[in-house]
């Protein structure tokens, strides 16, 4: 049997793309289910108390992965900015485009969970922080990259214009992490790290990375449903859109 | 632990089910969106192909009027 390699160049295709998402995206959206009623039970039932932040710390479990989802999403956003732009790839510029909502909804949850975080343990919903500060730098990203396509009417310049703004402002995602190293921030440091030991109990570590997984797996989902509409919209009188939009996914 | 520490969480209630709270309502705005956007793609494709079966009827109707009048 020789089996031939996977060219993913091959999903680049409208038909094709929009083929998979339709399979794709139950999927991820079932598992997301799953996995975040497991984190919550995980996290709210079986992870102990805080020494010393009491209950409040259980905000972990929807704080840490809207922030570290706020990341994720502006670097593959930027991603397939860069390579609509560079190979002028239709498909990579409308998964940019689908992602931007997502990403900036990731972002206002991130510091949202984090003013009610801040209020009990730091007696303040917000300080001007370089960690809060950087993040909300970052939802701004989101919105004028939203706004800057929204306000350009042929949909390629649009991509364009926008996936510079994206690739510009990537530069913030390093700021963002490392902030909490390069200054004196009231943010506390990441407890969990690739190159050291989580800080964490085995539960509590256990709850989050399932709440971490579920938020990947939503985001997926969301982006790709958001991708086939995009297409849909873009290519609205083509057969394989038509059929597409019969078929009521 | 009752049902009534539960929902105080130790004085930190609010915090914690505002943070889920607001959490659950953005994601099932998010997901009620993209539904709504298919709908309205699907009526708009329906409403497209109704408007463009009724301009060609409307197209055809002179010259169906002149087919039957010149029919003996």
């Amino acid at each position: 049997m020789n089996a031939r390699p996977l060219r993913w160049s091959h999903f680049a295709a409208p038909a094709r793309f929009d083929r998979l998402a339709a399979r794709l995206v139950p999927w991820c959206g079932a598992v997301a289910a799953l996995l975040a009623v497991a984190g919550l039970f995980v996290g709210f039932v079986v992870a102990p108390t805080d020494a010393v932040q009491g209950e409040a710390y259980r905000i972990i479990y929807v704080h840490v992965p809207t922030a570290w989802m706020s990341m994720i999403v502006y670097a593959a956003m930027a991603f397939w900015a860069a390579v609509g732009l560079v190979f002028n790839a239709r498909l990579a510029s409308v998964l940019a485009v689908s992602l931007a909502p997502t990403g900036a909804l990731m972002t206002f949850l991130a510091l949202w969970t984090g003013a009610l975080w801040g209020k009990p343990t730091w007696g303040a919903w917000w300080v001007w922080d370089a960690r809060l500060t950087s993040e909300l730098l970052l939802l701004f990203l989101y919105l004028g990259f939203m706004a800057l396509h929204g306000a350009i009417e042929d949909k390629r310049r649009a991509d364009r214009a926008a996936g510079l703004l994206a690739i510009v402002g990537v530069v913030n995602l390093p700021v963002i992490y490392f902030s909490v190293q390069w200054w004196n921030t009231l943010h506390q440091g990441a407890s969990v790290t690739l190159n050291k030991p989580p800080s964490m109990a085995a539960p509590m570590l256990a709850g989050m990375v399932l709440m971490a997984l579920a938020a990947w797996a939503y985001c997926i989902a969301v982006a790709l449903a958001r991708a086939r509409l995009e297409l849909r919209e873009r290519e609205a009188h083509t057969a394989w859109a038509q059929r597409s939009m019969e078929v009521g996914s | 632990m009752n049902a009534s520490d539960w929902w105080e969480l130790g004085g930190h209630g609010r915090y914690v089910w505002g943070a889920l709270a607001m959490c659950a309502a953005v994601l099932v705005a998010e997901v009620a969106l993209l539904v709504l956007r298919a709908r309205l793609q699907r009526r708009q494709r329906d409403d497209e192909a109704m408007t463009a079966s009724l301009t060609g009827s409307l197209a055809a109707a002179p010259a169906e009027r002149a087919r039957r009048e010149s029919a003996p």
